[in-house]
């Protein structure tokens, strides 16, 4: 059969500036900046960009029906491809055939103006993201009673809780009939229960004999929903392939990240939230600062740095932290500590630490992760937050008795007593 | 290879070939960029209706806030042409003179001021969902058209109230509109597109606004301007159907045929050149944004 989808030697580059240099797009910075390449005598050179791929040389075919998983770390260039794919951008090469109309779900929300009521929204939601509007009056019951909003669908949004909007946003999405969905993981919106519900209805999309591209950091929904996946790394197709090869070498991939080093910078402004903006998150051993490898006895510490803009009394923050294969190990949050427990958190940059404890995790892979609440999830645990691996290897106690890796998920070193009975 | 025969064979799981997606580093045909843009006509649609309900949920007296604008500014003009300067007005009452023209420019000053800033306003569904993204400028300007209509229906009242009447020419207003809504479309267009790098660009609409305002008759009838000027003035695209319209309400002299003419010309290669411009910013704009 004809494929669906044919990509052949995609790639798509953007022009890196110099550091220092930027584009502001005012005339004084453009005028300030042709002064100076005047008096160095090069008005005329070329500027050198640094050229980088953002994704490169991708080639595959996608069969219709068939529910592929696009995996791989942040910054391995999923998003970009969604977005050349859906044309909001174009590649430098290559090109891509797509046999049908093609719905993108990369955000909750595209659209959505607060002035108008939900029933306006629906409407003009729909069509931006490529309905007709007779295919939206077609679906309309539909899309209001997934979202249970038949009560309010005449208010104004800006009338809304949060929790509404984005099940109103969620609902108008998910009702898109084209022949060809890419869907963002990060569209699984609102509470619990509604989240169980997208996810339940995106499997449904799945089984519908549409050709579904999805982007997903979490291993069980990439297993569920799909039955291919392919790897991303730097840009580069790494490997494609039934999903639980994929799965697999996606964690194995995760695991190499720790060449990377212990800190993890927001260079690119990402996370931005007028609550809480993650800025950096580091990890050192409080007993030898600069050693870039922990044991079983390190007493490690963790420090997030962050901003906050707008004052919040009720912001909760945390690590996560996680083995490879997803499954949570503990958590751990600011207002755990009684003395911070109603301390006002005022605008500004903060740096919050934390010791973990030691002696504690087994030996193994881990991957810490920032999470952030106010009021709602800000960073939710598992939706790609900022995160760094943490691996412990070697000192299995502090007494030789263990000479290998114990048996378990944590190993406590707990304190024993012997009684005369 | 026969890509044709094949989708013959599994219609049931593509759709028409029209609806296919060929995206490639070289961008897509005109014909192509075409056909998509007329498929859009309910996206259009939805979005004229959200400028208008947007601007008219805002304001509790929203059609008075349409008709002041052009109402005041003639009434402005009015006392100081009409009364301290007492510029000829073709025999009519300065108010009722001025009005009809002012009514036509501030479809084209609104027009192409919200058409020049769209793009960057809406710079979130831009990077986020693609359509032909030409239908943002398009509909920010041609939302101003509700405003026009409001706005030229006063003209009835006021004409009652100066005990002006109307000429027999009244349908000709018809051929005035559509140059002048293809200027504003064009120069939205050209700006909105510009702007999208050069931001400062849009500083520049309200300028340009101004500058054309007092280069066309609108506050003053043609007799006035030098013999010298008063071919600049019919070549100016915008004159001569300001100078129509007028007419056809009041029955002021007419402008040549050849000004009507050359004005239909003269706005139509501007928007030629303004959607060329566009199309070639339009690949890069999400990343631009």
């Amino acid at each position: 059969m004809m494929p669906m989808i044919e990509v052949q030697g995609l790639g798509k580059s953007y022009a890196m500036l110099q550091p220092g240099e930027k584009w502001s797009g005012d005339f004084a910075d453009i005028a300030a900046d042709a002064l100076h390449r005047l008096m160095h005598g090069q008005l005329f050179r070329r500027r050198k960009h640094e050229i980088f791929w953002a994704l490169k040389d991708l080639s595959f075919s996608v069969q219709p029906g068939e529910v592929v998983a696009l995996a791989g770390h942040n910054g391995a260039g999923k998003s970009t491809l969604l977005k050349v794919l859906s044309r909001i951008t174009s590649p430098n090469e290559g090109s891509a055939l797509i046999r049908g109309r093609i719905g993108s779900l990369l955000e909750v929300g595209t659209g959505f103006h607060p002035d108008l009521t939900g029933r306006e929204n629906v409407y003009l939601a729909g069509t931006i993201l490529g309905m007709r509007r007779q295919e939206v009056a077609a679906r309309f019951d539909e899309i209001v009673a997934f979202a249970e909003m038949e009560a309010f669908i005449d208010t104004k949004v800006k009338r809304y809780s949060s929790g509404m909007y984005l099940r109103l946003a969620f609902s108008v999405a998910a009702h898109l009939s084209t022949e060809v969905l890419l869907v963002d993981e990060a569209l699984a919106v609102g509470d619990v229960n509604f989240q169980r519900k997208c996810m339940g209805k995106m499997g449904q999309i799945a089984g519908q004999g549409r050709t579904v591209f999805f982007v997903s950091h979490s291993v069980s929904a990439m297993r569920t929903l799909c039955t291919r996946g392919i790897l991303l790394d730097h840009g580069r197709q790494v490997m494609d392939g039934d999903i639980e090869t994929i799965v697999q070498a996606y964690l194995a991939h995760g695991a190499k990240v720790s060449d990377l080093g212990n800190e993890w910078t927001n260079v690119t402004d990402n996370f931005c939230d007028p609550f809480f903006q993650p800025l950096s998150l580091r990890l050192f051993d409080e007993d030898a600062p600069g050693s870039p490898s922990f044991q079983y006895g390190s007493r490690i510490v963790a420090e997030i740095e962050g901003k906050i803009e707008a004052s919040a009394p009720d912001l909760n923050i945390g690590l996560v932290i996680s083995t490879p294969e997803g499954t949570e190990v503990f958590r751990t949050f600011l207002r755990d500590t009684l003395a911070l427990v109603e301390t006002r958190l005022e605008p500004g940059n903060h740096c919050f630490r934390v010791g973990l404890p030691c002696r504690i995790l087994n030996e193994g892979d881990y991957r810490i992760e920032i999470v952030a609440l106010h009021k709602q999830w800000i960073l939710e645990p598992g939706k790609g937050n900022p995160s760094l691996p943490l691996a412990i290897h070697g000192g299995f106690g502090t007494t030789p008795y263990w000479i290998q890796r114990r048996p378990g998920t944590i190993a406590p070193e707990l304190g024993w007593s012997i009684q005369p009975s | 290879m026969t890509d044709t025969k094949l989708v013959h064979q599994s219609s049931d799981t593509f759709s028409p070939e029209s609806d296919w997606i060929r995206i490639s580093s070289k961008g897509q045909g005109i014909r192509e960029g075409l056909r998509e843009l007329l498929n859009t006509g309910d996206l259009l649609r939805m979005l004229i209706l959200r400028h208008l309900k947007i601007r008219f949920a805002q304001t509790a007296m929203g059609a008075f806030w349409v008709v002041l604008q052009p109402l005041m500014t003639a009434l402005i003009f009015s006392v100081l042409f009409g009364v301290f300067v007492k510029v000829p007005s073709d025999g009519l009452p300065y108010v009722a003179f001025a009005y009809p023209g002012m009514a036509l420019w501030t479809l084209f000053a609104q027009g192409f001021d919200r058409g020049s800033t769209s793009l960057v306003l809406e710079e979130r569904l831009i990077t986020k969902v693609y359509f032909p993204r030409l239908v943002i400028p398009l509909s920010a300007t041609l939302s101003a058209i509700a405003d026009f209509i409001i706005s030229t229906l006063l003209i009835f009242p006021l004409a009652l109230a100066f005990g002006v009447s109307l000429s027999w020419r009244l349908p000709l207003f018809l051929i005035a509109v559509p140059p002048i809504l293809f200027l504003a479309i064009a120069m939205g267009v050209l700006t909105a597109s510009l702007s999208v790098r050069y931001r400062d660009l849009r500083q520049v609409a309200p300028f340009i606004t101004q500058l054309w305002f007092y280069a066309t008759p609108v506050v003053f009838p043609l007799k006035v301007v030098p013999e010298g000027l008063k071919n600049a003035v019919l070549w100016n695209p915008a004159g001569a159907p300001v100078l129509l319209f007028r007419s056809a309400f009041f029955g002021t002299p007419m402008p040549p045929m050849w000004s009507i003419m050359s004005s239909y010309l003269i706005s139509i290669l501007l928007l030629t050149l303004a959607v060329t411009i566009f199309r070639k910013v339009e690949r890069g704009m999400a990343d631009w944004l």
